[in-house]
């Protein structure tokens, strides 16, 4: 493949050509405008990660706070999205202690629901043209979306305090 | 140990949840997209526009909805209400453990924003 002067080289140009055809391309200036787009892509895509990457982590600190929730919820149903009400005790700590313990609250329900919300993260993560970037926000709600219990949730949401 | 001693062991404990119910309550506020979530679903996730700067700013122009902090504030009386209805505290060691559920009240009454929220729950 010969280089012409003044012609900017594209994609498609580039998966045909040589390492010689690329280097002769680069000497001769006509990967100029490609390699500017390219530069604007990433730069773009690592602003895009970052607000995604914060979202994402959000949306663990969301789920961390709903299953804290659930964990001190004194009841078997689901609680209610009202701001609650302070409930009587009972006589004493052993018995406080006891309600809360007996309560299973609806965490496999509520696991499903947020674990529904990240397949709209990763429909936005496919959208980052960097692999590195994808990659790094795709293990991040791989991580979300292991969550099982509130302890898992609070490790991963301490994991971002530290980092 | 009394009636009332227990009692307030366990209204302590109960309080002290109630507190970290409002905390992670104002925390969601506080990470909601919209002035007025609807609390009866999980959040959707929705696109967080170009960079972490105009995600934050987004994040930052709601406020936490004001009525529901002063439910639960309104509500915490009733911690003192379940003591009042064993009996009226009368030794030493009942009116302490009644003077620290009346601290806590007022503690919990002072919260205005997730960050003071946030500061009570440490001090447990």
């Amino acid at each position: 493949m010969s280089t012409t002067a003044n012609v900017q080289r594209d994609q498609a140009w580039i998966d045909a050509a040589s390492p010689e055809d690329i280097a002769a391309a680069l000497a001769a200036g006509e990967l100029d405008t490609y390699l500017s787009h390219r530069q604007g892509a990433t730069m773009i895509d690592t602003d895009r990660a970052a607000a995604l990457t914060a979202a994402v982590r959000d949306l663990a600190r969301d789920l961390q706070a709903e299953l804290a929730i659930l964990a001190r919820y004194r009841g078997t149903d689901t609680p209610s999205t009202e701001a609650r009400t302070f409930m009587d005790p009972g006589p004493d700590f052993a018995t406080y202690e006891r309600q809360k313990s007996a309560a299973s609250g609806s965490v496999r329900q509520l696991l499903a629901s947020y674990r529904a919300l990240l397949d709209a993260a990763r429909n936005h993560a496919g959208s980052l043209s960097s692999p590195t970037l994808r990659g790094e926000l795709l293990t991040l709600i791989k991580s979300v979306a292991s969550i099982g219990a509130l302890a898992e949730a609070t490790a991963l949401v301490d994991s971002f305090e530290e980092a | 140990m009394s009636a009332i001693t227990d009692k307030a062991a366990a209204v302590k404990a109960a309080l002290q949840d109630y507190a970290r119910d409002i905390e992670a309550d104002l925390g969601k506020q506080a990470r909601a997209l919209t002035a007025n979530p609807n609390w009866e679903f999980v959040q959707p996730f929705n696109d967080v526009g170009p960079t972490l700067a105009a995600y934050q700013a987004d994040r930052a122009r709601y406020s936490p909805y004001p009525h529901r902090l002063s439910h639960y504030q309104r509500n915490a009386a009733g911690a003192r209400d379940a003591i009042l209805r064993v009996g009226a505290p009368e030794t030493t060691a009942e009116r302490t453990a009644y003077a620290e559920i009346l601290a806590l009240l007022d503690s919990i009454n002072t919260i205005r924003t997730h960050p003071d929220a946030v500061a009570l729950v440490a001090t447990f």
